[in-house]
């Protein structure tokens, strides 16, 4: 799937709880229901998913860093749907693949389409849930997008990750205090109570009021924003070797989350850059090092 | 029948070569290990990432080092 085009790929198990990450409706209104039928189909009003399609392929897109710290313009948030695009790309190849091996491989009818996809990229492995109740992962940050796709092609399945990231968001809050519609929480630890409708409950996290978030796209920014995901001290281009150790220290020595912190303050990262500049930068293709999540 | 020279040598100097103690070895290597690694940083902070403030913040910290190691190494030169 990386030669496709993924970032990070992870497998997920469908189980009694993680199929309830799986949407009761799509976006279109399309009915999502598991069926014994072996063979997946659908109608005008239903999708029928195969039992037999207990496997979930998570993967990611990363996103351009050097895009994103534009936001809230359309030279920040174009790279949002530059990722969003590329991975219908990668889903369908990889449909194309499973077929072409004999199985099945259900993907997303439509952006975000399918299930909750930071929760999947959560239990697969990709990364953790933050502060900006997003997934962060120790390769790109908050830089990428998730998608998935149901499949029966029997896969060895990855397991939740701990690269105290979560505990990092604790105290850094650089995110919530960066937001200027203040729709990010500044809870000291993650909660059970959702903030609205919109949150989905049953879990502990940072819930955010999307409503504010939603408003100043439309109303201020003009745009989609990104704001949150630019400032994230982990949002990083990893070129200086002061990151891996950052993030290994991150991992290992909690304590010293809050001098971290200070630090990518004093060092000006998350710092918002020029539209105008954008243009006469010379950028690498897609605007990202696809080399960066490559560990071998 | 020879004759023995009277001249007196005109000066006398005199060379004490001392082993480097071990520890000393291996502070200099993590001079220069800090040194590379803060090099690295600002190079790529300014070109790649496009972060001036970090390399500048390098580049200053890599200076400091620099300049440490060479004013140690002049001032224990004779020791």
């Amino acid at each position: 799937m990386r030669h496709f085009g993924a970032g990070t790929v992870a497998f997920l198990e469908l189980d009694d709880n993680t199929r309830k990450l799986v949407y009761g409706n799509d976006p279109d209104g399309k009915e999502l229901v598991f069926t014994d039928d072996p063979v997946a189909s659908e109608t005008e009003t239903q999708r029928f998913i195969p039992n037999s399609c207990k496997y979930v392929i998570v993967y990611t897109m990363q996103m351009s860093q050097e895009s994103m710290r534009r936001s809230p313009t359309i030279t920040g948030s174009q790279t949002t749907t530059l990722a969003y695009r590329r991975l219908e790309e990668v889903q369908r190849s990889t449909q194309d693949f499973l077929t072409g091996l004999g199985y099945q491989g259900l993907g997303e009818s439509s952006t975000n389409a399918l299930g909750i996809a930071p929760a999947f990229g959560v239990l697969a492995g990709l990364g953790e849930m933050s502060r900006l109740n997003r997934v962060i992962s120790p390769e790109y940050g908050p830089m990428m997008r998730i998608s998935k796709i149901l499949t029966d092609l029997p896969v060895a399945t990855d397991k939740p990750i701990d690269a105290g990231i979560m505990e990092f968001c604790k105290h850094c809050k650089k995110c919530a205090e960066a937001c200027p519609s203040e729709a990010l929480s500044f809870d000291d630890e993650p909660t059970w109570e959702v903030r609205g409708g919109w949150n989905n409950p049953g879990h502990k996290a940072y819930f955010e009021d999307a409503t504010k978030c939603m408003t100043y796209w439309r109303e201020v920014a003009g745009s989609n924003c990104g704001i949150c995901f630019s400032v994230c001290p982990f949002a990083k281009k990893d070129k200086a070797w002061i990151h891996e150790w950052v993030k290994m220290g991150t991992s290992v020595a909690p304590f010293a989350d809050s001098f971290f912190r200070s630090m990518d303050d004093a060092f000006g990262y998350g710092v918002k850059a020029s539209s105008e500049d954008w243009w006469s930068l010379d950028l690498p293709e897609y605007g990202v090092d696809s080399n960066q999540s490559v560990t071998g | 029948m020879t004759q023995q020279s009277t001249v007196e040598p005109k000066e006398t100097q005199y060379y004490r070569i001392q082993k480097r103690a071990w520890y000393s070895w291996v502070l200099w290597i993590i001079w220069v290990a800090l040194l590379v690694f803060l090099v690295q940083n600002a190079i790529t902070s300014g070109g790649a990432e496009l972060e001036p403030r970090a390399a500048m913040l390098f580049w200053v910290s890599a200076g400091v080092v620099a300049l440490a190691g060479i004013v140690i190494a002049f001032v224990r030169r004779d020791r």
